[in-house]
């Protein structure tokens, strides 16, 4: 049998070749296929376990601190932490400790904003010896990458070498000793040779003397402070390992409150000072003199000096002034209350539709209330006013709610109120600290300033007011117990006391692979954590951000309105991501394995049609029906083997000179999928060659009906598929219309992955590294698809050559004939195209992709099968164009 | 050479035509120098052993074929000049033909087989009015909506015969219509050639092995290692017969 299998295989070549082209495709393609998906997964978990390798791994925060964005989208905004304000009690960080597979379990308690009082001082010293100089001091600031200017203040400063002041602490009357009087009250700052008011008489030399000559700017710095566990802070963000300056956070540094001879009481509290702050705001000083003050001696008021000649501009960052400042923080007892800023409400912009899904975010802006700075004059500076106090930003309108914990200032006494001493025991670089992957985003940084991109791609970063677009990452860190007494609501009203911790980040061990089992133990523990303590859990590990776009109204100071974007952070994207591909990969494996054997299937059909005599013959002579099935399977299998064979050979050359990233086993298995194919393939072949009598398989099978004769050759072709061409015909339409269904839904999946999966910093990164694998399998299937109807037609053309040959002979043109072919291979390419589009759009709508959508996958994939059949069907048709009716009928 | 045709009682002329073709054997000469004229009405039967060269001498005659040298002059029309499209034109017009296998188109009844021999060029109303009257005529009457798998041998060569004369061609050529027949469905179908041959004045032109056929012709051309064996007549035809040993 197995001999006579190879005789039958010699004899008709060009069918045993088309069929063997057909199989050595589908194994080739498979092989490919196999080793590009599995390079794909390869890189895919490498990605994926580079955003899951994450500082750590759940997120615990308090119940109800889930945003309506994040109910709804999955999506928190960055920095989310300076926005909690406790909720968390030490008890429940303990419970969470003791569950087991929690590695680490490291809190943030957010305390709120602290006022630094650096300020902005410039020298001024008279022009010369017994004249009165009077200068004029314009200062303005910038800030939001430069798209605001705030006018802070125009200050005169009046130096009399021969006055005398009457100093008073809103300034004072000025007595020129020429004559006249000068209003020293703000905004004029007055400076003189003889200060009285401060004992019996005038004296030389007291302050404000002309030797105290200076512009004096305060500028409160709001600090944000929370409250770390030193030891779990180490060993989830390495915080110990930044220390610039001086020594790490103890967990035993205690707050320390002052001696009894130490007055007015305070309490010490140990902290960490970062090195750098954020805040974006530049400022302007511009100095002029006035080219004639002898007119103040006239009873002219420094403000009505018109002449005024410049001298020098400065300017000065904040930065530079929080990093001036940081030597003396040992220095000044903080009076000064702690306030709380809330998150931004967010609402969407008109015609934005879902939200963040869409891209369409709108911050919702209040008015300021300036309230919140309101107190007695602090400042040992005469002439300097409370206004001063409140940063030009804080007019903007506010984006946050800001509420400030105390009662007053000065304390009442009785009152357990205490100043504040930051005692800090170090400095911290939060530039060092290893934080988030980049494909995981920078979402859950605690150190971190968050990004906020304008269009131009310029940064948006914090301002001096607290209820700021942008908000500062915590710059002072404190110990637990520092944090506690910070919360304490009987010091500062509605600290939250107890339950003083934000956030608790914990890590679980045994979860450093990616995977279903390190997502089920990830779980585990989450659940855990939330029977024992009510507390919400996010799974972070496997998160990553999406670019959000977000408006901006316009400020009152220059920045016009915009829309900013924002990484936000997106919860469980690489473990959707890896189902999601790996889904994928199986089914479009499948899918591919379903269209290599139609299309072997199909050579094979057509073949044994041809023989449909010989089998009749062999039947007639006593073969029994299964013995001819088996024939056909065995002629198969030898085809599959020769097949496998070159394929495995291929395979190896593949791997040696262009894909080296193809699995070496992978060869063999080529073999046995060849094989396989081919014996699955050649089942209904076999079945089809023992059907029927020996008479009715010798002659054909036929009935007699009305004659029809068509009208045209396209119709010819047609009424020949849908007749005597039927079972391959179907096959062939199959075949495409697999090719289409795979290709629109390869595109579809594109498209969900960018619409779901995409947005995402990950998402983004692994849609690329997928996508490679999601163009190899669109391609394969469209040439399954195309190569199936090419083979249908030439076999249609060789097996009927004669019969053409004859039409040619009676005075068909040549291009009728290649018309009544083209018209078969192109409604094959037309009716797979058309069911491979219903497939796609019909998947489509039930994996709830939108109609439009799936409309076009649909007709994308449809018209692709078409055009990818219509050029497999080109060789064929030039064969039967050029062919001779003589040569053909010659060689009958 | 003029595409018009020329005024002539021949149906058919080859002067000096040889035909070759490149084998993997070399060069095979299938004809070699005919020269040779049929009239017009005249039944003429081409013999000669199997290789002998009787297809290429009709498919040179219609055009099928193209000559390596000499002239084909058929129906007053030099086929040499002729370009492919006007060849095809010309056979559509004028040309019937019969095969030993009338290779009919499976999916198609006899009616629709006889019908699309001509439909690039006629309205399939025309045709099919036509093609019953033939189908009629070659005795197919009540056969007309079988299929080819439903027909013997002799109804199938009767519907090859009836699509060689639709159109009412002047010239009809049958290679080996006989070959695979019976004897009695042999006879039965010379005599309608015969029969049809007068009704139309067709010129007959028949390439056979079989005696039965030959002997029905006006004259013999007897072919012999593609050549025409001297005194083409009843006699040489049964002396050059494949029996008779003289074969390529």
């Amino acid at each position: 049998m197995i001999r006579l299998g190879f005789r039958e295989l010699f004899s008709r070549r060009t069918a045993t070749i088309l069929s063997a082209a057909a199989l050595l495709t589908a194994t080739m393609s498979f092989l490919i296929l196999a080793g590009t998906a599995k390079t794909t997964r390869a890189a895919l978990s490498g990605d994926i376990g580079r955003a899951w390798t994450t500082p750590y791994d759940l997120l615990v925060r308090p119940v109800g601190s889930r945003s309506p964005l994040e109910v709804t989208n999955g999506l928190i905004r960055p920095n989310y932490v300076s926005g909690l304000l406790g909720g968390i009690t030490a008890k429940q960080l303990e419970a969470i400790r003791s569950i087991p597979g929690v590695d680490v379990a490291a809190p943030v308690a957010t305390v709120g904003f602290v006022e630094w009082p650096s300020a902005y001082f410039q020298a001024l010293s008279a022009a010369g010896p017994g004249t009165t100089t009077a200068y004029r001091v314009t200062v303005t600031a910038t800030g939001d990458a430069g798209l605001s200017r705030y006018p802070v203040e125009q200050r005169y400063v009046v130096i009399a070498k021969n006055g005398d002041l009457n100093a008073r602490p809103t300034g004072g009357l000025l007595h020129l000793r020429g004559g006249g009087e000068v209003d020293c009250s703000y905004p004029v700052n007055c400076f003189a040779g003889r200060v009285c008011g401060f004992g019996p008489g005038c004296e030389v030399g007291h302050y404000p003397s002309t030797r105290d000559a200076r512009y004096y700017l305060p500028l409160l710095q709001p600090i944000v402070i929370a409250g770390i566990d030193p030891v779990a802070e180490a060993k989830i963000a390495g915080l110990d390992r930044c220390v610039a300056t001086g020594r790490y956070l103890f967990t035993g540094d205690h707050p320390l409150a002052s001696g009894k001879d130490e007055d007015p009481p305070f309490e010490r509290i140990p902290v960490l000072v970062s090195t750098h702050a954020f805040i974006d705001q530049t400022l302007t000083i511009r100095i002029e003199r006035a080219t004639r003050p002898g007119l103040l001696a006239h009873g002219t008021s420094p403000q009505e000096l018109g002449s005024w000649q410049p001298v020098e501009t400065h300017t000065s960052s904040s930065a530079d002034l929080y990093a001036d400042y940081l030597p003396s923080i040992h220095d000044y007892l903080d009076p000064w209350p702690i306030w709380s800023a809330g998150d931004v409400s967010y609402g969407t912009t008109s015609g934005g539709g879902s939200g963040a899904s869409s891209g369409a975010l709108r911050a919702e802006d209040r008015p300021a209330q300036l309230g919140i700075y309101k107190r007695s004059n602090t400042s040992s500076e005469v002439g300097i006013v409370d206004q001063l106090l409140i940063p030009p930003e804080a007019k903007e309108a506010w984006f946050r709610p800001v509420v400030e914990h105390q009662d007053g200032y000065p304390p009442f006494p009785g009152t357990p109120y205490r100043f504040k001493l930051w005692n800090a025991v170090g400095q911290y670089d939060p530039t060092c600290l290893r934080g988030f992957d980049p494909l995981a985003g920078g979402g859950l940084e605690t150190y971190s300033l968050p990004s906020v991109e304008l269009p131009d791609g310029r940064a948006l970063g914090p301002t001096r007011s607290m209820a700021g677009y942008v908000n500062s990452p915590p710059l002072l860190l404190t110990t637990l117990d520092g944090a506690a007494w910070l919360a304490n609501p009987k010091r500062y009203r509605g600290q939250p006391g107890k339950a003083f911790i934000s956030v608790i980040r914990v890590r679980v061990s045994d979860t450093r692979t990616p995977g279903a089992a390190s997502q089920a133990r990830l779980e585990l523990v989450a659940a855990r954590i939330h029977d024992a303590t009510g507390l919400q859990v996010d799974v972070v590990k496997g998160s990553s951000t999406r670019t959000v776009r977000v408006g901006l109204p316009a400020g009152s100071f220059g920045r016009p309105a915009l829309t900013v974007s924002e990484p936000w952070w997106e919860k469980g994207v690489a473990i959707r991501f890896t189902t999601a591909v790996r889904a994928q990969d199986l089914t479009l494996f499948a899918l591919v394995l379903v269209g290599a054997i139609i299309l072997v299937g199909e050579s094979a059909f057509v073949s044994v049609r041809r023989r449909q005599a010989e089998f009749g013959v062999l039947r007639a002579i006593g073969w029994p029906v299964l013995r001819i099935a088996w024939l056909v399977e065995v002629e198969m299998v030898l085809l599959g083997c020769a097949v496998g064979m070159v394929a495995m050979l291929g395979g190896i050359g593949l791997r040696l000179f262009l894909l080296h990233s193809l699995p070496i086993g992978l060869a063999p298995v080529s073999l046995v999928l060849a094989v396989t194919v081919a014996g699955v393939a050649g089942v209904i072949p076999a079945l089809s060659a023992a059907r029927g009598s020996a008479v009715t398989v010798i002659r054909g099978r036929a009935r007699v009906r009305r004659s029809r004769p068509p009208g045209s050759a396209a119709l010819l072709g047609l009424r020949d598929l849908a007749g005597i061409r039927r079972v391959e015909s179907l096959l062939g339409i199959g075949a495409v219309a697999l090719g289409a269904a795979l290709f629109g839904g390869v595109l579809l999946a594109t498209r969900a992955f960018r619409d779901r999966l995409d947005v995402t910093t990950l998402g983004i990164f692994l849609g690329g590294q997928v996508r490679p694998f999601h163009v190899v399998i669109a391609v394969l299937s469209l040439v399954f698809g195309a190569i199936a109807a090419g083979q249908i037609v030439t076999l249609g053309y060789l097996e009927r050559q004669s019969e053409f040959a004859v039409l040619r002979a009676f005075g068909w043109p040549r291009a009728r004939v290649t018309v009544l072919l083209a018209a078969q291979g192109i409604a094959i390419g037309a009716l797979g195209g058309l069911l491979g589009g219903l497939v796609v759009w019909a998947g489509g709508m039930v994996a709830g992709e939108s109609g439009s959508q799936a409309l076009s996958g649909a007709v994308a994939g449809a018209i692709v099968a078409v055009l990818a059949t219509t050029l497999a069907i080109g060789g064929p048709l030039l064969l039967a164009y050029r062919s001779s009716p003589a040569e053909a009928l010659r060689g009958e | 050479m003029s595409l018009a045709a020329i005024e002539s009682d021949q149906a058919v002329e080859f002067r000096d035509v040889s035909r070759s073709y490149d084998g993997s054997t070399g060069t095979i000469h299938a004809l070699r120098d005919v020269t040779l004229s049929i009239g017009r009405g005249e039944i003429v039967a081409v013999t000669g052993p199997s290789g002998s060269g009787k297809t290429t001498l009709l498919n040179l005659m219609i055009g099928l074929d193209r000559p390596t040298a000499g002239e084909v002059i058929t129906l007053g029309r030099s086929l040499n000049a002729l370009r492919e499209r006007q060849l095809t034109a010309f056979r559509a017009g004028s040309v019937g033909l019969v095969f030993q296998d009338p290779h009919l188109l499976p999916g198609l009844t006899a009616l629709e087989n006889v019908v699309v021999a001509r439909l690039p060029w006629r309205s399939r109303r025309e045709l099919v009015t036509e093609a019953r009257a033939l189908l009629v005529a070659v005795g197919l009457d009540a056969r007309m909506d079988f299929p080819p798998a439903k027909l013997s041998g002799g109804e199938r060569q009767r519907v090859g015969v009836a699509r060689a004369l639709l159109g009412s061609p002047p010239l009809l050529l049958a290679d080996e219509p006989t070959g695979n027949l019976d004897d009695e469905t042999t006879q039965d179908l010379v005599a309608l050639l015969r029969e049809l041959q007068e009704r139309f004045s067709l010129t007959l032109v028949l390439a056979t092995h079989d005696q039965t056929v030959s002997g029905a012709a006006d004259r013999i051309v007897h072919l012999v290692g593609g050549t025409v064996r001297d005194g083409s007549d009843h006699e040489v035809a049964a002396m050059g017969s494949p029996s008779a040993g003289d074969v390529l």
